[in-house]
This record gives structure tokens, C-alpha cells and sequence, in this order.
């Protein structure tokens, strides 16, 4: 198997992980269940799921262009990537409020997937960053 | 000949004539597609490209809200401690106008210093990069459907951060009509003064559903915008919207110094204004309320002014309080989240939101901030419509028609959240 095909299987399962955590968070806003690390969120939901689809197609172009998947794993990755770093600002922005108004805070609580994915889309939006650049 | 209009033949033959010039006259060592070519495969991409754009924007409203609330909550927190202080002044009169009314009213807008520099800086970046000309580029089909011209979304995204410059904005617009009617919708925009309202109204009846309750607001507006385009275009103006044409800039790297300049640009327009009017506003709320001294709010001169309003708003669930917070929004709209905190008593917009959460439903509380986003533009636009339209009687129309509107949705929400069992 070339590089470029084990690259393109790899954003595949990385694109359905995405698209189905967007799924269930937008899920659980009307369902009365609770997920770990997967929190009730409409347009979180919908905007992860955004990010998993474009990278589903990307890894469907890089089996036929390299440039043109590489451009659909730099935006997807790159936009998963953006979503996980910024729930991690928010837990830090939360940490650091409670501490100025004096109450306890649980980041646990904050948690999510997305930033458990994180390191997973920031190497595709690397690859594909990469791959332009060296194109 | 093709069916395009004038407009869009004389670039687009331009273009190709440019095109077998620079084929017969530049020798390429390469044919290999840029960087950004690549990207607008993706943002421009049939399907993905809006959601990818309203994705985006949720990042951005993410970032506005949630990892600005530290900035809020130490000013808050300062002006709190000022009040404090200021309260211990003997004079009796003098500590309620030091404490309630010029710190309260400072802290309460200037609370709302960290999520609009937050959203600027995050819009500085989408344009910076290169990103927002797409954005303008993906809407233009959508705008077109709705009789507006493709460049009057850049109008409409600059009134997400005030609606005077974006009015404004509008000079760019060649067509009178495409003008005037994106002028004529440009106030439903949701800009940054409205933001406070949303912060504390959802954040007091909409629990973990504030974000995209505010979210919503944005949505909201961009709605009601459109559709009353296309209304303007067939029952007004008719004829068809001028073609977009714009070339689009190759994308970059964000430079820190353009963003905080572009976040500076824009975000010192409320310090500004909080500054003047805003505190002007705050000054004589404080004085309505409180005078005749001793009488308490209910029966102050601002409590008479809206027990006179109230039977008007009453069928959408607003009280004399809310009444009077909206009469005075008509100043500023940061001016709405002040009046609340005066009328309340408290000052703190913490306070507000924990009264407002045990006084006011969802639904009402989701109506408010509904009536808010489309009611009167603020003085300030008011002007700037009269001088950009020429007319008084297209400024007058543009405030009678928002007043109508932002009644007839406020009473649907509440009409349609009654049946849904919201209520």
C-alpha cells in the first residue's frame, strides 16, 4: 500500500470519527442520555461533523489527486484542529474565571472528544500542509 | 446574445483577452496549482463550502463568548469594588450617583470590552487570511436569490460589528437600488451593542443553551435581512441586482500586527462610546430612577414612563422594566443591559442575569432578546441613514418598519413557543 493510500484510509477513519461525534452531540440535544466526553451541543455537533465530512472528501480526492485531497485534509484538519485548540482555551479561560470570582471549577467536566482527536487532525492538516507546499 | 447582463460581459471579455495576452506573452516554468487554488477547491466547494463557513463562524462566537469571560468577570469585578468604595461617601445623593450610577453604569458596558475585541480579533483574522472575500464570494449566489447585490454581504458582515460603518460601506455599491436596499436591511444586522443584551438574557433563561441561543440571534437577523430584501426588491425597487464581480486575494498567513489592528480599529469605537454616549445614557437612566429621591424605582420617573409603555408590550410578556430598558435602547443598545441593572437595583450583570432568570420565561426571556435584535436602530444609525439615503422619509420608513417587525416576530416566537409548550 503507497503512502498517499495509507494516508487517505487513515483521514477516512479520522473523517467518521469526527462525523460521528458531531452526529451524537447534535443526537443527544434531544436525546435524555448521557456520553462521556461527548457533550449536548447543536452547532458544536454540526460544525465537527462539517469538519469529519471534509475530511471523508478529502480522503476520497488524495486516492485520485494528491493536490486536490491535500487541500480537503488542510481545511478539515485544520478547522478540527481549531475547534479542539479553542475547547482548550475555553477550559483555560474557565479555570482562570473561577479563580477571579472565587469558585471551584471541575475541567474534567469541560472535556471533550474534540480534543482528544486533537493530535489526529493536526497531522492531517500537516500532511496536507505539506503536501501543497512541496508541490 | 448569452442572456448576462452588460455589466458582467465587459470583465468577463476583458478577462479573456487578458488571458490570451498573458498565454502568448509569459512563459510559466510550471503549470502546478497554487496554495490557495488548492483551498478554494474546499471553500468554494459546491457543498462544503457554506457549511464550512458557517463552522467557521461558530468558532468564532465560541471564541467571542466563552474564552472572553475572564476579561468580563475582572472588570466586573473592579467596578464592583469601586462601587464599594464610592457607596461610602457620606452624602447619601452623591454615593448612590457615584456608585450606582457612574460606576454601575461604567461596569456594566465596559464589561463587554472582552467579547467584542475577542470577535473582532477573531473576524480580523478570517480577513487577514483572505478568507472573508471568499465568504463574500460563497453568499453572493444566496444574495442574488434574495434581489441583493453579492458586495452588499460585505456590508452585512460589517454590520455584525457595528451597523454605522457598514452603512456607510454601501457607497461601494453602484446600483442605487442594490444600495438603498441593503442600506434599508443593513440595521437588521446584528452588531456588537446588541451582543450585551444576548450575554445577559440568555445567559439568565437559556442555561447551557446561551451559546447558540445568541448564536441564533445572529441567524436570526440574517433571515429577517434577506427576506425583507427580496420583499423591498418585488414590491419597491423591482428589477433584477447588479452582477459581483471582485477578484479574490490569494491567501495568507494572518500578521498579528494587521489583526490587533483591525481589532483595535473597530473595537475602540464602543470604548468611545461608552465614553460619551453610553455614559450619558447611564447618567440619566440614574437620575430617572432614582429622583424623586426616595420614592423607589417603581415610582420613580422611569417607573411612570414604563407603566405607560407596558400595556403595549404586555402581550409579549415584557414588563414596565423591560419597557423602559427598551425605550432607552433607543440612545445605544448597550444602554438596554444598563437600564436593566439600574431598574433592578443591582450592580453587577450577574445580578441582573439571577433576577432576570426568577422574573422572566425562556420564551420571554428568548422574545426580549428577539425584539432587541430588530427594534429601532440607535440613534447614531438613525443618522447615518438620513445622511447616506438623502431622504427623511426613507429613514422614517426604515425605523416604522423594524418597529412593526421586531413586534410581529416577538409576538410569533411567543405565539409559536405557546404552542410548542414553551410557555
Amino acid at each position: 500500500m503507497g503512502k498517499t493510500r495509507l494516508v487517505a484510509s487513515f483521514a477516512a477513519a479520522v473523517g467518521v470519527l469526527y462525523v460521528l461525534v458531531g452526529v451524537l452531540e447534535v443526537v443527544l440535544c434531544v436525546a435524555t442520555m448521557d456520553i462521556p466526553l461527548v457533550p449536548q451541543d447543536l452547532f458544536g455537533g454540526f460544525s465537527i461533523a462539517v469538519a469529519g465530512s471534509t475530511l471523508l472528501v478529502g480522503a476520497k480526492k488524495l486516492k485520485k489527486t494528491l493536490w486536490e485531497g491535500a487541500g480537503f485534509l488542510l481545511v478539515g484538519g485544520g478547522l478540527a484542529t481549531a475547534f479542539g485548540v479553542l475547547y482548550l482555551l475555553i477550559i483555560g479561560a474557565s479555570a482562570l474565571d473561577a479563580l477571579i470570582v472565587g469558585e471551584a471549577y471541575e475541567a474534567l467536566a469541560d472535556l471533550r472528544a474534540e480534543i482528544a482527536l486533537l493530535p489526529l487532525s493536526a497531522s492531517l492538516a500537516y500532511y496536507g500542509y505539506r503536501a501543497l507546499s512541496s508541490s | 446574445m448569452s442572456g448576462k447582463s452588460f455589466e458582467a460581459l465587459i470583465p468577463e471579455r476583458r478577462y479573456e483577452v487578458a488571458s490570451k495576452i498573458t498565454q502568448r506573452v509569459v512563459k510559466k516554468r510550471e503549470t502546478r496549482p497554487s496554495i490557495s487554488d488548492a483551498l478554494d477547491q474546499v471553500f468554494l466547494h459546491k457543498w462544503l463550502g457554506l457549511p464550512i463557513f458557517f463552522a467557521m463562524l461558530w468558532a468564532a462566537f465560541r471564541w467571542t463568548f466563552d474564552a472572553s469571560a475572564p476579561v468580563s468577570d475582572a472588570i466586573d469585578a473592579f467596578f464592583s469594588w469601586l462601587g464599594e468604595i464610592a457607596a461610602t461617601v457620606p452624602n447619601e445623593v452623591l454615593a448612590s450617583f457615584l456608585s450606582d450610577g457612574l460606576c454601575g453604569g461604567l461596569g456594566f458596558v465596559l464589561v463587554f470590552v472582552g467579547p467584542i475585541f475577542f470577535l473582532f480579533f477573531a473576524l480580523g483574522l478570517l480577513e487577514d487570511s483572505g478568507y472573508l472575500a471568499r465568504a463574500a464570494f460563497l453568499m453572493d449566489r444566496l444574495m442574488h436569490r434574495f434581489g441583493m447585490h453579492g458586495r452588499s454581504f460585505i456590508c452585512m458582515l460589517m454590520g455584525f460589528g457595528c451597523n454605522l460603518p457598514a452603512i456607510m460601506s454601501t457607497r461601494t455599491i453602484a446600483d442605487e437600488k442594490d444600495r438603498l436596499t441593503t442600506i434599508l436591511v443593513n440595521p437588521l444586522m446584528s452588531c456588537s451593542a446588541r451582543l450585551p443584551v444576548y450575554v445577559v438574557v440568555a445567559g439568565a433563561v437559556m442555561g447551557q443553551y446561551a451559546s447558540a441561543a445568541v448564536f441564533s440571534m445572529y441567524v436570526l437577523g440574517l433571515a429577517l435581512a434577506l427576506m425583507m430584501a427580496l420583499l423591498f426588491r418585488r414590491v419597491l425597487f423591482g428589477g433584477e441586482p447588479s452582477p459581483f464581480i471582485m477578484e479574490l486575494p490569494p491567501y495568507s498567513k494572518p500578521l498579528m500586527r494587521n489583526v490587533f489592528i483591525y481589532m483595535w480599529e473597530r473595537g475602540v469605537v464602543f470604548l468611545k462610546k461608552a465614553a460619551t454616549i453610553l455614559l450619558a445614557g447611564a447618567l440619566i437612566l440614574w437620575f430617572l430612577s432614582t429622583f424623586p429621591w426616595g420614592a423607589g424605582v417603581e415610582n420613580s420617573y422611569a417607573g411612570l414612563l414604563g407603566h405607560a409603555i407596558e400595556p403595549l408590550l404586555r402581550p409579549l410578556g415584557f414588563d414596565w422594566r423591560l419597557a423602559v430598558a427598551l425605550f432607552f435602547g433607543f440612545m445605544a443598545k448597550e444602554v438596554v443591559v444598563e437600564a436593566l441593572g439600574i431598574l433592578y437595583g443591582v450592580e453587577e450583570e450577574e445580578a441582573v442575569s439571577a433576577i432576570l432568570a426568577n422574573s422572566i420565561t425562556p420564551l420571554t426571556g428568548y422574545a426580549f432578546m428577539a425584539f432587541t435584535l430588530i427594534y429601532i436602530p440607535c440613534l447614531a444609525t438613525i443618522g447615518i441613514i438620513r445622511s447616506e439615503t438623502g431622504s427623511w422619509r426613507w429613514t422614517l420608513f426604515s425605523v416604522a418598519y423594524l418597529l412593526a417587525l421586531a413586534y410581529i416576530v416577538s409576538a410569533l416566537i411567543v405565539a409559536l413557543g405557546h404552542l410548542l409548550g414553551f410557555g
